[in-house]
């Protein structure tokens, strides 16, 4: 023992604190891979499921917070990227509980421009009144600052929405084309809003088309476009 | 021998040294060094009180000594040790705790080996449905992207007959192994195949499983993933409702977010079991 100790003391001290760094530095990485690699954030969490996902790099325009029904608590933060031809959302979840689409990214190709879906936090489960389905339309036209939807939920039912584009936080600049809906639920259209909340899966391949007009207005309230869209679940949107 | 003239004057000589380990070693030295001095006079004959002078004049001042230690021994290295070593203990201990329990958590499957193995279907021979007409066709394609690195290892169609038709209808089957490597152990999970849709030269398009109906006659790409390796996910895939009889080749591609990966299976040439 006491010749061990006098090998370890004649070797200079740089190099055993080197040493002793560089073991404690591997011990760690070690266990940061066994912790499951934690990203440390939501954007690098975003941009790692880019990576995983071979998808991006996107440019990250905003975020939306959604209150999470009962029973679960807490929010959901979807982080919207936009890749020029389609938005990539992220689904971050807070709170207790947890949500099938956490983790998740989810890449929805626009339409000529235009991209109408339900946003994928779900967490919405309709149970109550006061519970809302967020739509997110995402329209490529600089000039539009309104925009109006008619969306058909059911073969008698159409609802009318309004929203001004969105401004970021920050400077308060309007974001590109974005665009934020809420659809209130009630007692007669809540299976019809569970269909519409199933097209945001990845897999989901049931429930009907919901056709929609999308008409986009300018500073001036002049109607600057009138599109018909249809949302349909993300199997049945394209082939192959 | 204890000289307390001895003991003062090297706790003098070493008050500067801030490290304690530092000091007391080096205290050590410089008393036993003054006491070999004192020794080899008093050996010589030279009186004990003369002989300790003798030794203190010869070691010199204590200040300046003190001075001379102190820029020599540093505290700043060892210190620095003291914590590298602190910090090394704390990782081995979490590691001790958490790594272990990690890797027995690591479900790496061995798939068997050999292409027929690889594709087996164990219960079709119970029940009376046979394969026949077995081919092999000559993949190893390869291809990259996004860290990953796909390679189309193995890939086989076969004809199936049963006993009972109105059970299952004579049909032929179209499977491929591709293994997925990437060194991110976060991507190790990723469902990146299911995005993969495959292509015949006869221009049949089979669908990617995420985006497309499943169900009917739908020509459709399916398949599951093995954990492999510990940077290594093999997907074993099938052609759902195969009808690429007759087609030089296939195809699997993914060509979204404007990449474009292919990885092609040349179905001439190729040999029966």
């Amino acid at each position: 023992m006491r010749g061990v100790r006098r090998f370890f003391d004649r070797i200079p001290r740089r190099l055993r604190v080197a040493v002793d760094l560089t073991l404690a530095a591997a011990l760690l990485l070690a266990l940061y891979v066994a912790a499951g690699c934690p990203a440390f954030g939501e954007e690098n969490e975003f941009r790692r499921a880019e990576k995983a996902g071979m998808m991006g790099p996107s440019e990250i325009m905003d975020w939306v917070a959604v209150q999470r029904g009962w029973p679960s608590v807490g929010y959901d933060r979807v982080l919207i990227g936009d890749d020029g031809d389609a938005i990539l959302f992220y689904t971050y979840t807070t709170g207790r509980g947890t949500s099938s689409l956490e983790g998740r990214l989810l890449r929805r190709e626009k339409t000529e421009g235009l991209l109408l879906t339900p946003l994928p936090c779900g967490s919405v489960n309709f149970w109550q009144s006061t519970e809302v389905l967020p739509l997110f339309l995402f329209a490529d036209d600089p000039d539009a600052v309104r925009a109006e939807v008619l969306l058909r939920l059911t073969g008698e039912e159409t609802v009318t929405l309004t929203g001004d584009r969105r401004a970021s936080e920050g400077d308060g600049s309007n974001l590109p084309g974005f665009f934020y809906f809420q659809l209130p639920v009630t007692g007669a259209n809540r299976e019809a809003l569970e269909s519409l909340m199933s097209c945001a899966s990845t897999f989901a391949d049931y429930g009907e088309d919901f056709p929609a007009v999308i008409r986009l207005y300018d500073a001036g309230d002049r109607l600057l476009t009138e599109t018909d869209y249809v949302i349909r679940p993300r199997r049945r949107q394209q082939p192959g | 021998m204890e000289s307390i003239r001895f003991r003062r004057w090297c706790s003098l000589a070493v008050s500067g040294i801030r490290y304690k380990p530092d000091r007391e070693r080096v205290y050590a030295e410089l008393y036993g060094h003054m006491e070999d001095r004192y020794e080899a006079l008093t050996e010589a004959g030279v009186p004990p009180e003369e002989a300790e002078s003798r030794v203190l004049a010869a070691m010199g001042s204590a200040e300046e000594t003190s001075n001379i230690l102190e820029r020599v021994h540093r505290p700043y290295w060892a210190w620095a040790l003291w914590a590298a070593r602190c910090l090394l203990l704390i990782a081995l201990l979490l590691a001790l705790l958490s790594v272990p329990r990690w890797i027995m958590a690591q479900d790496i499957v061995k798939l068997p080996e050999g292409q027929r193995e690889t594709f087996a279907l164990p219960y079709r021979e119970a029940q009376g449905i046979r394969d026949t007409r077995t081919f092999y066709a000559k993949p190893m394609s390869r291809a990259s992207s996004d860290g990953y690195r796909f390679i189309l290892t193995c890939a086989a169609g076969r004809h199936i007959e049963c006993d009972d038709p109105d059970w299952i209808e004579e049909h032929d089957e179209f499977y491929l192994a591709v293994e997925v490597f990437n060194l991110r152990p976060w991507a190790q999970y990723s469902g990146i195949l299911r995005e993969f849709c495959a292509v015949d030269s006869l221009g049949n398009v089979y669908g990617a499983f995420n985006r497309t109906p499943h169900g009917g006659d739908t020509p459709l790409l399916s398949g599951n993933a093995y954990r492999t390796g510990l940077c290594t996910v093999t997907w074993i895939l099938s052609l759902r409702n195969f009808r690429s009889q007759g087609a030089e080749w296939i195809e699997l591609r993914y060509d979204q977010g404007g990449r474009d990966i292919r990885l092609c299976v040349d179905l001439k040439g190729g040999g029966t079991e």
